[in-house]
């Protein structure tokens, strides 16, 4: 087995090299599967390509191929039209069973940016149909692909590591919103502020379903743009009292220097209100709510940045104290991949040597019949077991050698050995 | 199928405790798919064991369980919850119901172990009125289940009330449901636990009036399912007109209402069923024995 991996990623590149060395849609990808397979067409290859990292994952089944970095590295070269010494040292290489590992830290996202993160999963999917669809893949990458992808489906259900979200408004909304609210699509959502908190939170609340926003803004064409963008609607300033009164969740990114509604304010709104449980993100700094407003009432669910941010925190601290427990996994599952690999190369030996002591007990078997044309079917049936026995018993010491043998690499020697002593040929 | 009738209440018993026992790794320690496989096949293998159970004694009596005895009402209330705990547990695999659905199904099936489970005789014959005792039971029995239920969903409430204000540093490990959804079966709950109590306690009073007098011609209101009962749905409508009336109610007074509602009537009623050795079980002549176990009893007596 020969597998070899170039792995340019946000470890250890810049943003600039990454750009370089990106294979930016399909199409360039297609040119580039197109021009590896007219340079090797022996060797089979897998590029993945995200904003994070660039991987190319050349590979053969064949021991008569040779693969090496250099190799992977003049194609990126020519490829992309960059000298070598512009990314070399910008980039790692594995080789073999290091290579297996990496992919499946990878497809794990234990290699990602943040820890745990799904997007990943999708990336490789995406990476791997492309390269079947060009006829880039072969035995050794569907099987070393698929393998990776139930790697990544084993450590999500066995470990913790995509559990609990590490961005604020991840957080906010699929933490707390969905512990208080089972249902968006009913909810009036009020964003006060239309900086980019508030769009990202927005965009997580229009993917549980949100259908009524309203945005309100001093500045009222900042707020018509974020509602036009998420289908909102906008409201003046002044009416924040009324619209408070409304919102089951408010989102609040003001940069105001001061508390915008506070504790009497606030009251009076719920006062006026049916004291309907109300959700409100106050992610301005400094804090646009006052603190104290969450004790007017049971249904007042009041979160600040340094709330979320401490959330975020220990999901993190969560995901971090997985990590030994998924490698442990990935170690596992790349020595069964690494020793499924090892025993498939004996296959070949084992059949041809199962099928000439066979083709030998039958003939003999033959000739004694011929011999003794008295046999009965029954004792006929008798010898036939007998020698099938045998030869299974005299196979079985060099077939469990082999086994043994391959449990920690292509047992090239022993094989060798096998084919010159029972003339099994190449 | 000869095996199935050596099944004991301690087969089931000890398989919802390693069902328990997964959950509580699973919050503790870490979730992994082979704890939660654990988990949901001690859980069906108990299920599986509970129900052979009951179908056996069911048929050993030739009567349906719940008007077996004592005995087969808690375990038939603990089959219900089982039930449920499986679906939902299918369903909702990062929800941690069974920490909650678990204990009360151990506690069910421990405290049948402590009451009577000798089959009178009298409810062995067949008529109208034994199909009446089947509708009185089965009704008491799914109420007292929604009330232990909207117990439980007003306990996760406050719990994960708790959670959201940030008051306890470990609760985060809970998963639960939103406070909206669990608001709602509240609400549900308490409605369904009024509209069977009441059918139970009509269909009982009804089982009397029908004409079966009990032998000392008393009707007693000190048997502990009467008297619990009747406090139980009494306190039940009062709390659901509380409910119902007073839209302003925020969920977590709503949540504490059912919560003291339903904990002190549970405890009243199971602590009296108890104490009395079974339901309806205190004293032969009394009415509580000619509700569930109804009315042949008299009859056969009388003749």
């Amino acid at each position: 087995m020969n597998v070899v991996v170039l792995s340019c990623n946000h470890h250890h590149a810049g943003l600039e090299v990454r750009e370089k060395l990106a294979f930016a849609s399909e199409e360039q990808l297609m040119r580039a599967y197109a021009q590896w397979q007219q340079q090797h067409p022996k060797s089979e290859l897998v590029v993945l390509s995200t904003c994070n990292r660039v991987e190319i994952y050349a590979a053969s089944d064949e021991d008569s191929v040779e693969l090496s970095s250099q190799q992977i590295t003049d194609f990126v070269s020519l490829f992309h039209n960059l000298p070598s010494d512009e990314f070399t040292s910008s980039v790692l290489y594995h080789h073999g069973e290091a290579a297996v590992e990496h992919l499946f830290e990878v497809v794990c996202s234990l290699d990602s940016m943040v820890l745990g993160e799904p997007q990943i999963v999708q990336q490789v999917k995406e990476a791997y149909r492309i390269a079947q669809e060009n006829s880039s893949c072969g035995l050794l990458t569907n099987t070393l692909f698929q393998q990776a992808l139930s790697v990544s489906a084993k450590v999500r259900t066995n470990t913790k590591l995509s559990e609990g979200r590490v961005s604020i408004a991840s957080v906010a909304v699929g933490d707390f919103g969905r512990s208080i609210f089972n249902r968006f699509d009913n909810k009036v959502v009020l964003v006060i502020g239309a900086g980019e908190m508030a769009e990202e939170t927005l965009r997580y609340l229009k993917d549980e379903g949100v259908k009524r926003i309203i945005v309100v803004n001093r500045n009222r064409h900042r707020a018509d743009a974020l509602a036009a963008q998420f289908g909102g609607v906008t409201d003046d300033f002044e009416n924040l009292e009324k619209l408070l009164g409304e919102a089951d969740v408010v989102v609040s990114t003001t940069g105001a220097t001061e508390t915008l509604i506070d504790h009497d304010r606030f009251a009076k709104v719920r006062q006026a209100s049916d004291r309907k449980p109300v959700f409100i993100l106050d992610l301005g700094a400094p804090r646009d709510f006052a603190s104290t407003i969450s004790q007017i009432d049971d249904n007042v669910f009041l979160y600040d940045i340094d709330a979320l941010e401490a959330t975020c925190d220990r999901n993190r601290q969560l995901r971090v104290s997985e990590v030994q427990h998924a490698k442990k996994i990935i170690r596992q599952q790349t020595d069964r991949f690494m020793h499924e690999v090892y025993h498939r190369a004996t296959g070949p030996v084992i059949q041809r040597l199962r099928e000439q002591w066979s083709n030998i007990s039958r003939s003999e078997l033959d000739l004694l019949c011929r011999r003794e044309p008295d046999l009965t079917d029954s004792q006929r049936a008798a010898i036939e077991k007998t020698i099938h026995r045998i030869v299974n018993k005299l196979l079985h010491p060099p077939l469990e050698t082999l086994k043994d043998e391959a449990k920690v690499g292509t047992p090239h020697g022993l094989l060798d050995a096998i084919r010159q002593l029972f003339h099994l040929g190449e | 199928m000869a095996f199935l009738s050596k099944v004991q209440l301690s087969c089931f018993l000890l398989s919802y405790l390693v069902a328990f026992g997964g959950e509580l790794f699973q919050l503790l320690r870490h979730r992994s798919g082979m704890a939660r496989g654990i988990t949901i096949l001690a859980a069906a293998a108990g299920l599986l064991a509970h129900t052979a159970y009951l179908v056996t004694r069911s048929s050993d009596s030739g009567l349906p369980p719940l008007i077996g005895s004592s005995h087969d009402w808690f375990l038939v209330l603990a089959w219900l919850g089982a039930f449920f705990y499986l679906i939902l547990v299918a369903t909702h695999r990062r929800l941690a119901l069974g920490l909650f659905l678990l204990p009360s199904i151990l506690s069910l099936i421990i405290m049948a172990l402590f009451v009577d489970d000798v089959l009178a005789d009298s409810v062995r014959e067949k008529n109208a009125v034994h199909r009446w005792g089947m509708l009185h039971a089965s009704t008491l029995v799914i109420g007292l289940g929604t009330v232990a239920a909207s117990t439980m969903c007003a306990v996760m409430y406050l719990l994960q009330y708790q959670k959201l204000r940030g008051q306890s540093s470990w609760l985060h490990r809970l998963q639960l449901p939103s406070l909206e959804r669990l608001n709602s079966f509240i609400r549900w709950l308490v409605v369904s636990t009024v509209i069977m109590l009441t059918v139970g306690l009509a269909t009982g009073f009804i089982l009397v009036m029908v004409g079966q007098q009990p032998p000392d011609g008393s009707f007693s209101w000190k048997d502990p399912l009467v008297a619990g009962t009747s406090i139980v749905w009494l306190t039940m409508v009062s709390a659901l007109c509380r409910i119902l009336a007073r839209k302003e109610q925020t969920g977590r007074q709503v949540a504490r209402l059912t919560l003291m509602a339903g904990g002190f009537l549970l405890v009243t009623v199971l602590g009296l069923t108890l104490l009395s050795g079974g339901i309806h079980g205190s004293s032969p002549g009394n009415v509580g024995e000619m509700i569930v176990s109804p009315p042949e009893s008299s009859l056969v007596q009388s003749r």
